[in-house]
């Protein structure tokens, strides 16, 4: 281990210089560019501790609470590469290590008995090359690049088939984090079949045997799991794991000073053009921030108590960014301002019909 | 500062020494927050006070330093050093602070039951079985579970799993095909069970099951947590699904809403049982018939599980599979009574 996660309290910002983080948060959606996260002591003490015993963080919370978020931020400040995996219902545990096209290689040996025999020589040969065959995946890119690079073929031999693209974002060369995104959404088995793994930080390749592991003298890569707990996860699992449960905090002045900071985190340097065209000045930002996050908590109190979905952090800073640029307002009086904030509030806060419908219904009757 | 040791077993007090160490954590608290995120549940008073006792000088010094030390490759991080993390940060470490106290550290484990004690917290008991005894009250512990709880994940996630065609390549049919000279346009692949199809849950609600109500909810909960709760639709109904069934929270719907076809529909019910004490209640086997044969229409494998092992018709069993849910339920019932997973019939 060769640096602790300790980020700067100042701004909840991670350094941006470093170009080869570019394209951090295009495939990952929402704002997980890894720019901004408003962490807390008991966050960097489990990032660190995680760190520290060279165990998976596994991070529970409900959905919008900056599970996924924070390991590319974690990613930026460490200055380590970057990988991420998000897993679905048919995810297998060694889809996050490496994949093998069988059938591209059968139709290359069914196709190469036909070829003249100049060419079938390389095809042959291109076929009876197993490596040509794998695509090495996030945990293999992560544990030893150089390896995924030459898809495990030993030193000395060459790879028939084009090498597969290092998926990683930010500087090669360091160490990595890892983000596997949503593991209780695969079958109860995946967790178990990546205890070894992610245990012994090594695997073997079931195709060509090759193992796969952390050069010794590396830093081993910080891997964070992700769960919403819409599954339980195997004990085995969890006994391996450093567990991080993200939570807003309790009481409605300490959620909305909260949802205040990591609204100014996002917003207080950014230039945003009002619906005048005229720069949003900063006390106005500041009242739309703590307005959007008194009826955020409202709204979360009713789906507390509806059974429905509530709103999350990201819908928060869609809100909010929505209201800036709009002129939007929950506290607005006027008729017009009323409609305007309704029509944001269902668009980008409260989208399930069902909050506020007894409002609605006395509504209906009066009218 | 060495890289981390490369574990595959268990969190263990191991990882826990390395973490206090790797951080130069101090503070009883920061200790405690270091192993609340490994598992283990630390008394902070205690520590604290094992801490002034082993070192009594006013040299004790609060707070914590978990920024890493210079020989520790703090270099790397030193441009991000924040004021985040108060104390000295090259103060040379007492030999006291080396060895953590172990006293007040225990490795957390679920309780094995809860009582909720009226004007009091939760009380948690040592074993099964105890009760709980506060303030002149006695208080009941929690039902002893219909599935043995150690058996309980492994039982319902071989019970409610479903067949996909994603396993291994399948090489013997592979050989087949090639051997015929057929075009190979899909690979074709050994099935493995999956729980991705999710479920829809439907817990009997009539006389028969009414000495079950606790369980039924117990196992509800179980399924939610093994299929996952954004999979699992259930639903409750009296004595028979055709008669309507109610989502939770939600209005009654008139008969039983089929699920997507492939989804497994599991039936918690005394099948009709309680008609053998209570002629007038309950419903008959031709009622059971006809919905069973709706589901097998509806192209969904169905699965009753039923706490009445002699009691229940004998002709339900030949239409559908159906699980004994006892004590002694093993993985091995499941795989005599329902097989390796669900599957439609038609």
């Amino acid at each position: 281990m060769t640096d602790l996660f300790l980020p700067s309290a100042s701004g909840y910002r991670a350094p941006t210089d470093d170009a080869s983080y570019d394209k951090l948060g295009e495939d990952l959606g929402d704002r997980r560019d890894g720019k901004v996260y408003v962490y807390d002591r008991r966050i960097i003490e489990a990032v660190q501790t995680a760190q520290a015993t060279g165990r998976p963080l596994l991070l529970r919370g409900p959905a919008g609470s900056g599970k996924s978020s924070l390991a590319p931020f974690v990613a930026r400040w460490l200055g380590r590469r970057f990988y991420s995996f998000t897993v679905t219902a048919r995810t297998q545990a060694r889809d996050l290590m490496w994949s093998y096209d069988a059938l591209r290689r059968l139709n290359d040996a069914q196709t190469a008995g036909v070829l003249p025999d100049k060419e079938r020589k390389e095809a042959v040969q291109r076929v009876q090359q197993l490596e040509n065959y794998l695509t090495p995946r996030a945990l293999w890119w992560a544990f030893d690049p150089k390896s995924a690079k030459r898809h495990g073929l030993k030193r000395g031999k060459k790879l028939q088939a084009k090498a597969t693209e290092d998926p990683g974002i930010g500087p090669s060369g360091t160490s990595a984090v890892v983000l596997v995104d949503e593991i209780d959404k695969a079958d109860p088995d995946v967790p178990n079949n990546l205890l070894e793994c992610l245990g012994s930080l090594q695997f073997s390749v079931e195709e060509t045997g090759a193992t796969v592991r952390v050069p010794e003298r590396e830093a081993a890569p910080l891997v964070m799991v992700t769960t919403n707990d819409e599954r339980e996860l195997p004990a085995a699992f969890l006994r391996r794991c450093a567990v991080l449960h993200l939570r807003a905090p309790e009481g409605r002045d300490a959620f909305i000073a909260h949802l205040r900071q990591i609204a100014g985190a996002h917003f207080d340097r950014e230039t945003i053009t009002g619906p005048d065209q005229a720069a949003v000045e900063h006390e106005a930002k500041v009242a739309c921030y703590a307005s959007v996050a008194g009826r955020f908590f409202e709204l979360a109190a009713e789906a507390g108590r509806k059974g429905l979905r509530a709103p999350s952090t990201a819908e928060y800073l869609d809100t909010v960014r929505a209201c800036l640029h709009l002129g939007a307002r929950p506290d607005a009086t006027d008729d017009e301002g009323q409609h305007l904030w309704s029509v944001v509030q269902s668009v980008a806060l409260a989208k399930d019909p069902a909050f506020g419908a007894e409002q609605d219904g006395e509504e209906g009757d009066d009218a | 500062m060495t890289a981390p040791p490369r574990n595959a077993g268990p969190i263990g007090i191991a990882d826990l020494l390395e973490a206090v160490s790797a951080l130069r954590a101090r503070d009883p608290g920061d200790v405690a927050a270091i192993g609340a995120t490994l598992g283990f549940a630390i008394d902070v008073r205690r520590l604290r006070a094992r801490r002034e006792e082993a070192s009594p000088s006013p040299a004790t010094q609060p707070g914590s330093d978990l920024r890493p030390q210079p020989d520790a490759g703090a270099q790397a991080t030193a441009a991000h050093q924040a004021p985040t993390a108060p104390g000295p940060q090259t103060e040379p470490r007492r030999r006291e602070h080396d060895v953590l106290p172990m006293g007040g550290v225990e490795r957390r484990t679920g309780p094995s039951w809860s009582v909720a004690v009226e004007g009091s917290g939760p009380t948690t008991g040592a074993s099964a079985g105890t009760l709980v005894v506060r303030g002149g009250s006695v208080f009941r512990p929690d039902p002893v579970a219909l599935l043995r709880p150690q058996w309980e994940r492994a039982v319902l996630a071989a019970a409610l799993a479903t067949k996909a065609l994603d396993g291994a390549l399948d090489v013997r049919r592979l050989i087949e095909g090639v051997a015929r000279c057929e075009v190979i346009d899909e690979l074709p692949r050994t099935p493995r069970a999956t729980l991705r199809r999710g479920l829809q849950l439907l817990i009997d609600r009539g006389p028969g099951m009414m000495p079950f109500a606790r369980d039924q909810e117990r196992l509800a909960t179980a399924i939610e947590r093994v299929a996952g709760r954004d999979r699992t639709r259930a639903l409750t109904f009296v004595s028979c699904p055709s008669r309507g069934c109610t989502p939770r929270g939600g209005a009654p719907e008139e008969g039983w809403p089929a699920p997507a076809p492939g989804t497994p529909v599991v039936v918690c019910s005394d099948l009709g049982a309680a008609r053998r004490r209570l002629p007038r209640l309950g419903a008959r086997v031709a009622e059971w018939g006809d919905w069973i044969q709706r589901v097998r229409a509806a192209g969904c494998p169905l699965l009753a599980v039923t706490p009445y092992e002699e009691e229940r018709p004998r002709a339900l069993t030949r239409w559908m599979r159906v699980l004994t849910w006892d004590r002694d339920t093993s993985v091995a019932t499941v795989r005599d009574e329902v097989g390796r997973w669900l599957e439609a019939r038609r």
